[in-house]
């Protein structure tokens, strides 16, 4: 069971980014996953488009605000 | 002979306009059809939820979108149960008349269907819900106070004892949109989708238990143009039934000690995913493992995120049928590419 419930001060928040990506493998989640904690902390994630600037990746991040 | 358990596992990301599996549980004879040629079929609620339709799948687990992801990643197992004590967590932004409707909707499960549920919970918060949709036409939502959605399932499953948490949160009602005409003619997105995922999202994440979202609406007007794959989502007043009768079995999550009790990703001898959604972290952590990746072209969906895009290694299938050929096909040991007129030689290298 969780440690704690999330407080009032927090947001769910959909953000989009770009991630460069020339690699001849499959994407690594824990990669992508990681990039996307400089926001919150990722419930939901896909990569919905691959251009020539790499991954276009939306995402639902939980978010705690500053108090 | 002792044999190996043959695993699948279906995966139709919910809210991305699924051509097969975007509506009303619509890819439910999917899942049928699928689970008659494997030993245990693994899949998330949107394939088997029809609102007031479901079927019965001795061999199908039910699990959360969220837990499946984690399950694919190698960082929880499932274990099977005999069944749950189902907690009830109902928006207080649910007028009073809906929120009857629903109680009796857990009344029926008692006494029809012998279910077992905890007294419900009502939010403190009306857990304001909204949803949006996303450039690349995959829809989403959000809730204003997911804290207060936290708490009712902290305490369903603190002084309840429930051991699985179905949750009713107030939708908005757009009855006039063109996204809903177009949903209930069978074209676009289930605007609905996004937002019900982040909602159970939250509480499986949070305390790992299983977990599925029905919203709450009001009925709408009769139209004699409803696409059949919608329609098992207009039949009654709630979308509750199905999820109920889902999360009765679904598998408990265990991780970490407890891992060995379950059963682990390596287990799932293969995943059938829609061609167009290959981009998901589920597909992702399994193609690093020995898993058989099967991609459906015909399963249309909002996104063009390809497996050569992406260099996953994949089995193609054009169809659903095609996709159970090729199961059967591997789970007798055999190549499938030994069932086409052309079978390449052996070659030497060195």
């Amino acid at each position: 069971m969780g440690d704690a419930i999330v407080p009032d001060a927090c947001k769910i928040e959909w953000i989009t980014l770009t991630m460069p990506y020339s690699q001849p493998e499959p994407p690594q989640p824990g990669w992508i996953e990681s990039t996307l904690r400089q926001w919150g902390e990722p419930l939901r994630w896909a990569i919905t488009n691959v251009s020539e600037q790499g991954l276009e990746i939306e995402a639902v991040v939980l978010r705690m605000m500053d108090p | 002979m002792i044999q190996r358990p043959f695993t699948v596992m279906l995966i139709i990301p919910t809210g991305i306009g699924a051509a097969m599996g975007g509506y009303a549980g619509d890819a439910l004879p999917v899942a049928r059809a699928i689970s008659a040629v494997c030993d245990c079929l693994i899949t998330h609620p949107n394939v088997l939820n029809g609102a007031q339709l479901y079927w019965p799948l001795p061999n199908v687990w039910y699990v959360e979108g969220h837990g499946l992801d984690q399950f694919a990643a190698g960082n929880w197992g499932l274990r099977p149960v005999h069944g749950h004590r189902i907690g009830l967590l109902l928006d207080q932004g649910i007028e009073s008349d809906l929120r009857i409707r629903h109680l009796q909707v857990a009344d029926a499960a008692r006494a029809t269907l012998g279910l077992a549920l905890t007294d419900a919970v009502v939010t403190d918060r009306p857990l304001g819900v909204t949803l949006k949709t996303a450039v690349s036409g995959a829809t989403w939502g959000t809730i204003e106070h997911p804290d207060s959605l936290l708490r009712g399932a902290q305490h369903l499953i603190e002084q309840e004892k429930a051991t699985a948490i179905a949750v009713v949160a107030r939708f908005p009602d757009n009855i006039a949109s063109a996204a809903l005409s177009a949903y209930r003619h069978g074209h676009g997105v289930d605007a609905l989708a996004g937002a019900e995922a982040v909602i159970s999202h939250l509480i499986v994440r949070e305390f790992q238990i299983p977990c599925a979202h029905a919203p709450a609406l009001a009925p709408l007007p009769l139209d004699p143009h409803l696409s059949p794959r919608s329609a098992a989502e207009e039949l009654g007043y709630t979308f509750l039934p199905c999820v109920l009768a889902g999360l009765s079995r679904a598998p408990q999550f265990v991780h970490g000690s407890s891992l060995i009790n379950g059963v682990e990703r390596s287990a799932v001898d293969a995943v059938i995913v829609p061609e167009s959604a290959c981009g998901g972290s589920a597909i992702l952590n399994l193609s690093q493992t020995e898993t058989t990746i099967i991609t459906v072209a015909e399963n249309q969906t909002t996104l063009t995120v390809t497996p050569d895009q992406l260099h996953l290694s994949v089995m193609r299938a054009r169809s659903y049928s095609e996709a159970i050929g090729i199961l059967v096909a591997l789970r007798q040991g055999l190549d499938p590419r030994s069932l086409t007129p052309s079978v390449q030689s052996v070659k030497a290298k060195h």
